[in-house]
C-alpha cells in the first residue's frame, strides 16, 4: 500500500510538471492579452494578473481585419471538409470494399501524397492555379490543401468501412439492394462517427495552412487567419500584446472543436492506429 | 469502314456487359478522387520535374550541377537530416513518456486523470502560426519571459533563436511541444491495445512490473510503433512554418531545412527553376528514406501495402 502511495506521487509530480510546460505558454498568451497594454510587455514581467484590461482586444478587434480573416479561414476550412468528404467517402468504400487491383495502386498512390512535402507542390500549383485565374481567389487554397489532407481522411475512413461486416452487406444483396442502396443505405450511416473525426481533423490541417495560403492569396481583404496574424510580426513589430490578443482569437475556434469533440479525435487516432 | 463499326460495336458490347456485372461500381466510386489526384498532384509533380530541367530557357542538367557545388543547398541536406533525427527522437520520447505517466495515473485511477490528459494534449489545437508567435514572444531576448525566469542563473541576453547554436535546438523545443500530443494520443492508444488478461497472466507468474513492460507492453505495441515511426520522419521532412516563424531559416541558414530553402528560392529570389530542382531532391530523399524503412522496419499491415 505503502508503495502505491509514492508511486502516486511520482505520478503527480511529472504531471504537474509536465502541465506546466505544457500550459505555460497558452498561460502566457492569455496574460500578455489581457492585461493593461502599458504593462503587458514590461519587462521584468509579472508573472500573474495584477490587473485586467480589454484595451488591446478592443483595438484589435476595431482597427484590424482579424474577424474578417477569421471568417476567410472558417469559410476555406469549412469548404476543405466538405471537398474532402464529398472525395475521399466514396474512394474509401471503393478500396475498402471492392479488391481490384486497380485500388491498390490507386491506394499506394494516396499513400505516397502523404508523403510529399508542401513546399514541393506550393510552386507548381501556383502556376497552375495562375493559368486558371484562381491566384487571389479562396478556391485556390480549398483546391491546394485538398491534396494536404485527402490521404490522411481516406487512410482513417478505409479503416472504418473495412470494419463494417460483410453479412450486413451480404444480407442486403439477399434482399435485393442495389449497389447505390448498400453505399448510401447501410454502409454510409454506419461511418457517420468516422465522417465527423476526418471532418475535425481536415478542418485543423485547413485552419492550419500557411504557406498555399500566404503564396496564392495577395489580397488584404481576403487573407485568411494564419495569414493576418503572421501579418502583424513585420506591421507591429514591437506590439507583442496585439499579437497576442490576434494570436488568442485566432485559436479560439479550434481550442473549442477540441474541447467539446476531443472523443471524435482521440478515437479516430486509436481506430486508425490499432489497425497497426 | 466496316471494320471500324465492328469494333465500335464489340467494345460497346463488352462495355454493356462490364456495366452489367456491376464492374463500374469501383471506378465510379473512385473517379472523384482520381480527378483530384490527376489535377492537384501528378500534373504539378511532372511540372515540378519539368521545371527543374530548364536551364537558360534550355533542356540540361544546369540547375542540378549548380545545387551541388552550392553550400547553402550542402548544408541544407545536412540541417535537414539532423532536424528530422533529433526531432524524431525527441518527440517519440516525449510521446512515449507522456503517454506512460497518463497511462500510470488512469490505470491506478488517479482523481483527475482525465482532465489531466486534456490538459496535456491541447498543444494539438494550437495552429502552428500562433504556436510559433507565442514561443517567439516568450523566447524574445531582451523582453522576453523565458530569459526572464532564468535571470537568476544566467545573468546576459540568451539569443535562443539568434545564437546559430541554439536556433536549431530552440526551433526542435517548439516543432515537439507544438506536435507532442498526437504521439501521445497514438501511445495511449497503442498501450490499450494489449489484452489484459496478457498482464493478469504474467503477474500470476510473478512478473514484476519492468518485465511485463519488457516482455508484454513492447513486442505487442511494436508494429504500431514502426508506424508511428515511419510517419513521424516522414512528416518532419515535410516542416515549415513553425521553422518559417522562428527563425526564417536563419541565422546564418543555421536552421534552413531544404523546404525552407525552395521556399525562399521560389518566393523571395524568385528562381522557380532552380527551387523546383531542389524539390526534386528533396522529393528523392523522402522517398528513398521511406523505402528504406519500409524494408528495414517491416511494417506489417496485412493487405493494406503500406
Amino acid at each position: 500500500m505503502h508503495k502505491i502511495k509514492t508511486l502516486n506521487l511520482y505520478i503527480y509530480a511529472m504531471i504537474f510538471l509536465m502541465i506546466i510546460v505544457v500550459a505555460f505558454p497558452l498561460y502566457w498568451m492569455v496574460l500578455t492579452s489581457f492585461q493593461p497594454t502599458t504593462q503587458a510587455t514590461n519587462y521584468p514581467p509579472s508573472l500573474f494578473f495584477k490587473s485586467f484590461s480589454f484595451e488591446k482586444m478592443k483595438w484589435v478587434l476595431t482597427e484590424t481585419k482579424i474577424i474578417k480573416w477569421i471568417m476567410n479561414s472558417l469559410l476555406v476550412s469549412l469548404g476543405v471538409v466538405v471537398m474532402n468528404l464529398l472525395v475521399s467517402v466514396p474512394a474509401a468504400y471503393s478500396i475498402a470494399k471492392f479488391r481490384i487491383k486497380f485500388n491498390n495502386i490507386l491506394l499506394i498512390i494516396v499513400l505516397v501524397t502523404q508523403m510529399i512535402p508542401q513546399a514541393i507542390m506550393v510552386v507548381p500549383l501556383f502556376e497552375i492555379f495562375k493559368s486558371l485565374s484562381l491566384i487571389n481567389n479562396l478556391l485556390s487554397v480549398i483546391l491546394a490543401n485538398i491534396i494536404l489532407t485527402l490521404p490522411l481522411g481516406t487512410w482513417i475512413l478505409i479503416g472504418f468501412f473495412e470494419n463494417i461486416p460483410a453479412e450486413i452487406e451480404e444480407a442486403a444483396v439477399i434482399d435485393g439492394a442495389s449497389r447505390r442502396m448498400l453505399f448510401f443505405k447501410i454502409s454510409l450511416p454506419l461511418t457517420y462517427p468516422a465522417m465527423i473525426t476526418v471532418a475535425i481533423i481536415t478542418f485543423f490541417d485547413a485552419w492550419n495552412e500557411y504557406m498555399y495560403s500566404y503564396t496564392y492569396i495577395h489580397n488584404q481583404d481576403k487573407w485568411v487567419g494564419t495569414v493576418g496574424v503572421a501579418s502583424f510580426i513585420g506591421q507591429y513589430l514591437t506590439d507583442w500584446q496585439a499579437i497576442m490578443v490576434s494570436s488568442l482569437l485566432f485559436s479560439f475556434a479550434p481550442m473549442m472543436i477540441y474541447i467539446f469533440f476531443r472523443k471524435y479525435i482521440v478515437r479516430g487516432v486509436s481506430e486508425g492506429f490499432s489497425k497497426g | 469502314m466496316l471494320l471500324n463499326i465492328n469494333i465500335f460495336s464489340d467494345f460497346l458490347n463488352k462495355y454493356k456487359r462490364f456495366i452489367k456485372k456491376g464492374k463500374h461500381y469501383p471506378y465510379l466510386f473512385d473517379s472523384l478522387i482520381i480527378v483530384m489526384i490527376t489535377f492537384l498532384f501528378i500534373y504539378p509533380l511532372f511540372c515540378c520535374i519539368a521545371k527543374s530541367f530548364s536551364f537558360d530557357n534550355n533542356f540540361s542538367f544546369g540547375n542540378y550541377i549548380k545545387l551541388f557545388s552550392d553550400s547553402t543547398f550542402l548544408n541544407s541536406i545536412l540541417i535537414t537530416f539532423l532536424y528530422v533525427l533529433l526531432y524524431t527522437f525527441g518527440i517519440m520520447t516525449v510521446g512515449f513518456i507522456t503517454a506512460l505517466v497518463i497511462d500510470k495515473g488512469e490505470q491506478l485511477n488517479l482523481p483527475g486523470a482525465k482532465v489531466f490528459t486534456a490538459f496535456l494534449t491541447l498543444p494539438y489545437a494550437i495552429p502552428d502560426v500562433v504556436a510559433s508567435l507565442i514561443w517567439l514572444w516568450m523566447l524574445n531576448p531582451r523582453r522576453g519571459v523565458i530569459n526572464y525566469l532564468l535571470s537568476w542563473a544566467v545573468n546576459s541576453e540568451i539569443g535562443w533563436l539568434t545564437n546559430s547554436d541554439l536556433a536549431l535546438i530552440s526551433v526542435l523545443l517548439v516543432s515537439i511541444w507544438r506536435l507532442f500530443p498526437m504521439h501521445t494520443l497514438i501511445i495511449l492508444a497503442a498501450f490499450r491495445t494489449v489484452p489484459t488478461s496478457l498482464y493478469e497472466a504474467a503477474s500470476i507468474d510473478g512478473a514484476s512490473v519492468l518485465r511485463q513492460f519488457f516482455h508484454i507492453t513492447l513486442p505487442s505495441i511494436s508494429n504500431i510503433m514502426k508506424f508511428l515511426l515511419l510517419l513521424t520522419i516522414v512528416w518532419s521532412f515535410k516542416r515549415f512554418t513553425i521553422i518559417w516563424f522562428l527563425t526564417r531559416g536563419g541565422p546564418m541558414h543555421a536552421t534552413e531545412t531544404l523546404s525552407i530553402m525552395i521556399f525562399k528560392e521560389a518566393f523571395k529570389f524568385f528562381n522557380r527553376n532552380y527551387a523546383s530542382a531542389i524539390s526534386v531532391i528533396l522529393l528523392v530523399i523522402v522517398g528513398v528514406v521511406s523505402i528504406f524503412l519500409l524494408k528495414y522496419l517491416r511494417v506489417q499491415d496485412g493487405e493494406k501495402g503500406v
